[in-house]
């Protein structure tokens, strides 16, 4: 999957490098469709940006995605990891499980990365963004924002969401908002190489939600809702209490 | 019955400028002398075509899940554009945890909805109720393409979207669905009640017993002037040549969980959106013009009359003795210092219940410019 370009107009040499992505709970695959195991998907849609290799050297090697109108800009790519079958009830059938990307210099071990919007971006008008700023699903009118992420589960009597976005906001639509809670993960991939795929594991994003007790909860975003505490604390999201201990959310494919 | 009916001298005085610059703008105010014109954004100037057509897109109910509401399944226009329940339900049933409000005045709005700081752009609470998921109104999140389609093919629409939109290669567009709307709700503009008829000049307008009551609604007595004052009667209201952001939020001692200030969750007022204490049960002071017709009352639908909400504020809040609600409002930590308990005679009672029938424009539920096209 890499490839190297040489762009006679700049004079750098560029690599290609595709990312492909899917979803796991734990070991387990995770899909739409429930035939398929005990917890399935019931939607998993994230923006990602400002992506960044870890050169040979150690230094940080920014990664320009390739904008094709659909599901990236040129900083900023929308992961949508459901079809719309299944459980996936107001899911779409278009998915988008590859970000296609390319980066000047050579390449070591390691792959950085933001979940979210950039924050010159967020507030702006969602009428007029351009895909894939512009899936309403994504949008989060009555917070003024996007929907960084969407993510749920479902269990046979259970099942919880997380709508992730900016929180605590101030000053308004016209004049200019700013939020105090960014909640914009940052991902570190530490063992990743180019041509390596990402695995999600929505297990860790959901540990310490109880799926089996019937209650199928939610979180918001919210600093006040007790239902995000865990999930905050597994994104790495400033939060009170410490951040868990545990699997990494996102883990090079295999590893 | 003399009301001096004025066209808006600055805006006749601009409009040949405005029709150079955006297309045709012209959209005449009928407003009484004294009362401004709103503040309209300039990005989305109004035009006679442009409300036309935001009209019909408010009455048609293929903008929702299911083609089951439109936007005027919550706004009707009967009850001032409020739909008579205590809790508004969306396309699939789903309950939301607040009334829909009024849309009468909110031109004249400095916030949109019960109870958020950020939103001061009406183009952009349309939004909500068209794609908003929690709960789901009219469910239309991820189904945009298909918005598109019917905006594209539908006969009317195809002659209306170019017309209202002269400038745009491609008329056809989310924002501009979504400017007509808020152009639309914009001349949803009340200000022929018997008050104002009153304030006009015409003494016999009111009634000996609603002047009284008027007195009172303005008087440090009852301090009901405080969150609904001005021309529309709410604190959170702007116009045209504002330059004072005025929006108020207030904790009016409906409930008080646990005796800690604590509102039910799904209910919080503004500390859903900042997470601050001071903002628990704090909630917009609607406008009380038509209040009359818009029971039931407050931001839950919790009061069902006028009577039950002024002994509310009489008790300086409301006591719930039972249930997970329970609690002494009127002794809630975070309640505005302007509900406090008072004492009015029965006449006096009768005299402010008497005024806010007064505030009533019975024209705004019958005018047929505001009224379904689709039954044209």
């Amino acid at each position: 999957m890499l490839t190297t370009l040489l762009l006679t107009s700049c004079g750098a040499d560029l690599n290609d490098v595709d990312i492909a992505v899917s979803a796991q709970y734990g070991e387990g695959k995770l899909n739409c469709d429930e035939r398929t195991s005990d917890i399935t998907l019931t939607d998993l849609r994230l923006f990602v940006y400002d992506l960044h290799l870890i050169g040979i050297d150690g230094s940080e090697l920014p990664v320009s995605l390739v904008a094709d109108d659909q599901w990236q800009t040129s900083n900023t790519a929308l992961i949508d990891l459901e079809d719309g079958t299944g459980n996936c009830l107001n899911g779409t059938a278009g998915t988008n499980t590859l970000l296609r990307a390319r980066y000047a210099g050579t390449a070591g071990k390691g792959l950085i990365f933001r979940i979210g919007v950039p924050e010159t971006l967020n507030h702006a008008n969602p009428l007029l963004a351009a895909p894939p700023l512009s899936d309403s699903a994504m949008h989060w009118h009555w917070t003024t924002g996007y929907k960084f992420m969407r993510a749920g589960v479902k269990t046979a009597d259970d099942g919880f969401f997380l709508h992730l976005g900016s929180s605590r906001c101030e000053r308004t639509v016209e004049n200019g908002i700013r939020c105090r809670d960014s909640n914009r993960p940052e991902i570190r991939v530490v063992d990743f190489v180019p041509g390596d795929g990402l695995v999600i594991d929505l297990a860790v994003l959901f540990q310490g939600i109880d799926l089996h007790d019937g209650n199928a909860g939610r979180c918001m975003s919210g600093l006040t809702e007790t239902e995000c505490v865990p999930l905050l604390q597994n994104l790495g999201i400033t939060h009170p209490g410490k951040r868990r201990d545990s699997a990494p959310l996102v883990r090079r494919a295999g590893s | 019955m003399r009301v001096r009916w004025i066209l808006v001298a600055g805006l006749v005085a601009v409009a040949p400028l405005l029709y150079l610059m955006r297309g045709a703008d012209d959209y005449r105010w009928s407003l009484p002398e004294g009362i401004p014109p709103p503040a309209v954004p300039e990005d989305n100037p109004m035009s006679a075509i442009k409300t036309e057509l935001g009209r019909r897109l408010f009455y048609d109910v293929r903008l929702s899940t299911g083609e089951s509401m439109s936007c005027a399944s919550c706004h009707i226009q009967e009850l001032a554009f409020t739909d008579g329940r205590g809790r508004a339900v969306g396309a699939t049933g789903e309950s939301h945890p607040r009334g829909s409000m009024s849309l009468v005045n909110s031109a004249y709005a400095s916030r949109f909805t019960w109870a958020n700081h950020l939103l001061d752009s009406l183009e952009t609470q349309a939004l909500t109720p068209l794609f908003g998921e929690h709960p789901i109104e009219m469910g239309m999140a991820g189904k945009e393409s298909d918005m598109l389609v019917l905006l594209r093919t539908d006969e009317r629409y195809q002659a209306l979207f170019p017309q209202a939109f002269t400038s745009d290669a491609d008329p056809y567009s989310l924002l501009n669905a979504v400017r007509a709307i808020a152009s639309f709700v914009r001349t949803i503009v009340s200000f022929d009640s018997p008050y104002d008829r009153y304030m006009g000049g015409d003494a016999n307008a009111m009634t000996a017993g609603q002047v009284r009551g008027m007195q009172l609604f303005f008087s440090e007595q009852s301090e009901c002037f405080h969150c609904h004052g001005g021309f529309n009667f709410s604190d959170s209201s702007t116009h045209a040549s504002s330059r004072i952001d005025s929006a108020g939020f207030h904790n009016n001692g409906l409930y008080n969980l646990g005796e800690n200030g604590g509102y039910p969750r799904d209910n919080t007022g503004l500390y859903e959106l900042t997470g601050e204490p001071r903002d628990m049960g704090r909630f917009k002071a609607p406008s009380l013009r038509n209040i009359a017709v818009t029971s039931p009352y407050m931001h839950d639908g919790s009061i069902d009359t006028l009577s039950a909400v002024l002994d509310h504020y009489q008790a300086g809040g409301r006591r719930i003795t039972t249930g997970d609600d329970a609690g002494d409002g009127s002794r809630n930590p975070y309640k505005s210092v302007f509900v406090r308990p008072f004492n009015l005679t029965a006449g006096e009672r009768q005299d402010l219940l008497d005024f806010l029938q007064a505030l009533t424009d019975e024209s705004i539920r019958s005018n047929p410019r505001l009224a379904n096209p689709f039954e044209e």
